[in-house]
């Protein structure tokens, strides 16, 4: 446990900080300042104005509000399909196995990110279309994670032995399979986070992710870019960091949960 | 007078667990020592101490001499120069023993041109066909180009102990190197080790569990237990003074005639209190 | 070993159509109008429908489906309506461009992520191993764009030290002509020096800001290779060997160690091409990347559904290649299949 402190840390502070922060903080992340155009961070503003007088620190802690959501539903979105797929091929097998593990290369030849572009596209664009492209392309993996995981502990002696017992296939599954594959696919789950908030933040950077005035991180950083030369660098530096922590956080706890819990094949 | 190994006073820990709680032996030149114990007594350990080999965390105290000089376990060059041209080794596992992308001629060269720096890539592989046959593995020289995977268990073995011949060395460290093996091909390598090490008259020290090996190929014997050296004697006397840890241990053989029987435990055959050591 | 690139070049084969169909469908998950969505929201309803028929949406499904894969292997890939010119062409001109910067961010990873892996695993301290390691999970965790700017507020706007977004050489120096397209390549074929050196410092930035990930990734992969192989009994016997610890290291442990590294070329790649999209569009860089950026800004699709389908079959052909590279060293792969 001592090992999970340092993510748990990280993503505790990043998490109070956006979800409470706003009770500190009671600016509104679409409230234009008319005072402060692309004002440097001072103490009415900690982390500066953007060049319509929005407030970065609101638009920030708005931001984080929509990573870690998004984060969070990617993650189910993307485990409950994925981990059925995996739990159909890896039971039926045969032809229905052959079949979806086709499709699930054919979707995980693409990097994900560029997948996520044109699943976004053919919606027809907007937070939510890139929110499913970003799901799409994680089903895959979660499905590729859990077959194996079903497979190798199907070939256990103790599966065996709970058949030989009388245990059917549903008892089986429930009691001896899915809490061996669980430890697994949690740590899937918490580099999915990071991956969706990442990947969510490249949609916005390139235009198909949130729209403009959603207090976005990627968006944020797309708009502060043509001031990033000039000077004005806290609207580019504060959201990336914002990325930066809650994707390396969640990595983090990733890496270090696949070390506590021990085995798994990732 | 010292031997050709001296161990003084050793002691090997990984952690909280004493592996090896300050062990004393010598070896004598020409001398074939068998180290028998019971799985985690220490005795690979103390093979693998000897040669500097125990992992970075494991602390080691104490001295071993090796000819007359200390060795330096952390001084990785100098160790490079007994290992393998002074000291040999072999490893219980011939499966993993090997790197499975390089082949058997990279192996051997590879050993024979450490212990001869500057030495010709022609004599590394003279010397390893040479080496291939000495341990009769027969078409030595085409056999050089396989993979590990391509050659049996037995063979992989035979090869290990071709490799540990190739530096020339005055001893050889046999670490239960027939234990992954089926009886008649154990039989066939532990043949082919003895005949090497007799021809050349090396020291050995065999760990093993089977104390009856030890009786064929060795001339002394050392029993462990626990990370002590509990008796140390001249083979053919170890039933007379046996320790009765060691007759605990031969009594735990199975024998012609006890079919039916239940094999006795260690434990069991212990005397009272006498496993607090 | 042939019936294993027979096997490989069958699933391949299966692997390409399924991405077909994945892009296929993906672009057409809208219940809209294909040919609106590749003209734009601002094309006149006449474009449209002349369209509609162009690419064949009167037709059936399967036919589109059939149209489709045909045109895209045929290299009849239609054209940008922005840019006025055929997606081939532009791809063709600005696919150089990426190529080069891909090419220079793979190798600063590479030869970084080996270096440090290396080090190490060989010196297992706080500062040989511990800031790799920490740098390691950075990486993981930068946006590419963002480091990208970053990068261009220290190097560029602070020190100066280099060139601003800018693209690949200043506006005075005429690029080398022929027969790559990669400037410093060109510049070099040339004798040219001085464009060389020019070519390589507007290079230097982003492809650091491209090659971050690729390192992360292929930095960890190698030290946890390197990692578990050194646990391996053959480390053990090569030192009994006499062999000193830094050459098992190099010759026998990395051999073993980077065998499986191969395998992550496709996914390389993969993050290289979808990287050069985030980054380019950071320094100004004409390449295939940009033309991707700008076309989705511009809701101008051709290239960008082009750029995708493109990606997986990059993707797919790698690892075919790798599969049989792979077999032809490790031969434990060319008998097993597996």
């Amino acid at each position: 446990m001592r090992h999970l402190f340092l993510p748990f840390a990280i993503l505790g502070v990043l998490a109070l900080a956006v979800f409470l922060g706003p009770l500190l903080w009671r600016i509104d992340p679409l409230e234009m300042d008319f005072t402060a155009f692309l004002a440097a961070p001072s103490l009415d503003h900690p982390m500066g104005t953007d060049a319509t007088g929005r407030d970065v620190l609101a638009r920030f802690l708005a931001g984080g509000r929509l990573s870690l959501l998004v984060g969070a539903v990617v993650m189910i979105a993307g485990l409950v399909p994925g981990a059925l797929i995996g739990l159909i091929s890896a039971r039926v097998g045969g032809l229905v196995d052959t079949v979806l593990m086709r499709v699930m290369d054919s979707i995980a030849a693409f990097p994900p990110i560029l997948l996520a572009m044109a699943v976004a596209i053919g919606l027809g664009g907007g937070l939510w279309a890139a929110v499913l492209g970003v799901v799409v392309s994680t089903v895959p993996f979660f499905a590729r994670l859990m077959r194996s995981e079903v497979m190798r502990i199907r070939s256990f002696p103790f599966i065996e032995a709970s058949e030989a017992m009388g245990g059917t296939p549903w008892f089986t599954l429930r009691w001896h399979i899915v809490p061996h594959a669980a430890t697994t696919m949690l740590v899937q789950c918490a580099s999915v986070f990071g991956y969706a908030i990442i990947t969510l933040a490249g949609l916005g950077f390139v235009g198909l992710g949130a729209e403009v005035p959603t207090p976005e991180w990627g968006v944020m950083i797309t708009e502060g870019m043509q001031y990033a030369l000039t000077g004005q660098w806290w609207l580019t530096i504060f959201p990336g960091l914002g990325i930066l922590i809650a994707v390396v956080g969640t990595n983090l706890l990733a890496d270090r949960l696949s070390k506590v819990l021990g085995g798994g094949n990732s | 007078m010292s031997g050709l190994l001296d161990i003084k006073n050793l002691e090997v820990g990984f952690g909280a667990v004493t592996a090896i709680k300050g062990i004393s032996l010598s070896l004598y030149r020409g001398t074939r020592m068998g180290i028998v114990g019971e799985s985690g007594s220490g005795k690979s350990t103390l093979g693998l101490a000897t040669l500097g080999l125990l992992p970075d965390f494991a602390r080691c105290s104490g001295e071993v001499l090796f000819d007359g000089t200390a060795l330096h376990w952390d001084n990785d060059m100098a160790m490079a120069g007994v290992r393998g041209s002074r000291i040999g080794f072999v490893h219980q596992d011939p499966m993993g023993a090997f790197s499975p992308v390089h082949t058997i001629g990279t192996h051997l060269t590879r050993a024979y041109l450490s212990a001869h720096p500057g030495a010709s890539k022609a004599d590394a592989t003279k010397a390893a066909v040479d080496r291939l046959d000495e341990v009769e593995i027969t078409d030595a020289k085409s056999r050089l180009r396989h993979y590990p995977h391509e050659y049996s268990g037995g063979m992989r073995q035979r090869v290990m102990i071709a490799a540990a011949l190739i530096g020339n060395p005055e001893l050889l460290i046999a670490d239960e190197p027939t234990t992954a093996l089926d009886v008649t091909t154990q039989a066939a390598v532990l043949r082919v080790m003895n005949d090497v090490i007799e021809a050349r008259g090396m020291g050995l020290i065999l760990i093993t569990h089977d104390l009856g090996v030890v009786a064929e190929i060795c001339s002394e014997v050392a029993v462990m237990y626990h990370g002590e050296l509990i008796q140390h004697v001249p083979v053919d006397q170890i039933h007379e003074k046996a320790h009765p840890y060691t007759e605990a241990l031969l009594k735990a053989r199975p024998r012609p005639g006890m079919r039916g029987e239940r094999l006795p435990t260690i434990a069991e055959l212990l005397p009272e209190g006498w496993s607090d050591v | 070993m042939t019936s294993l690139i027979l096997s490989r070049l069958v699933s391949s084969f299966i692997a390409l159509l399924g991405a077909a169909l994945v892009a296929f469908v993906a672009l057409r998950l809208a219940p809209g109008d294909a040919a609106r969505l590749t003209l734009g929201a601002f094309a006149t309803d006449e474009a449209v429908a002349a369209l509609r028929s162009e690419m064949g949406l009167d037709q059936s499904i399967l036919t589109q489906f059939y149209v489709y894969i045909r045109d895209f292997f045929t290299g009849d890939w239609g054209r940008s309506y922005a840019l006025g010119e055929p997606v081939r062409s532009l791809l063709g001109q600005r696919f150089p461009a990426t190529l080069e910067l891909g090419l220079y961010a793979f190798c600063m990873a590479f030869v970084s992520a080996l270096v440090l892996a290396l080090w190490g695993a060989h010196r297992k301290g706080p500062i040989s191993d511990g800031v790799p390691k920490a740098l390691g999970v950075l990486a993981l965790g930068v946006p590419q764009f963002w480091f990208g700017l970053v990068l261009l507020i220290v190097g560029f706007e602070m020190t100066g030290l280099f060139p601003g977004p800018a693209g690949r050489l200043p506006a005075t120096v005429t690029p080398p002509a022929g027969p790559t397209g990669m400037y410093t390549v060109d510049a070099l074929l040339h004798g040219d020096l001085k464009t060389f050196a020019t070519a390589l410092h507007h290079l230097f930035l982003p492809a650091l800001a491209l090659g971050l990930l690729p390192f992360g990734f292929l930095y960890r992969l190698l030290r946890a290779n390197l990692e578990d192989v050194s646990g391996a009994p053959f480390a053990l016997v090569a030192r009994a060997h006499g062999q000193s610890r830094l050459r098992v290291m190099v010759a026998t442990l990395l051999p073993n160690a980077i065998i499986p590294m191969l395998t992550a070329s496709g996914l390389i790649f993969g993050q290289l091409l979808a990287g050069s999209v985030l980054v380019e569009r950071v320094y100004n860089w004409p390449g295939a990347g940009m033309l991707v950026t700008q076309g989705v800004l511009q809701q101008d699709y051709a290239v960008v559904q082009v750029f995708i389908l493109l990606s997986a079959v990059i993707y797919i052909v790698t690892n075919l290649i790798v599969d049989i590279v792979a077999a032809s060293i490790d031969p434990r792969l060319a008998k097993g299949g597996a």
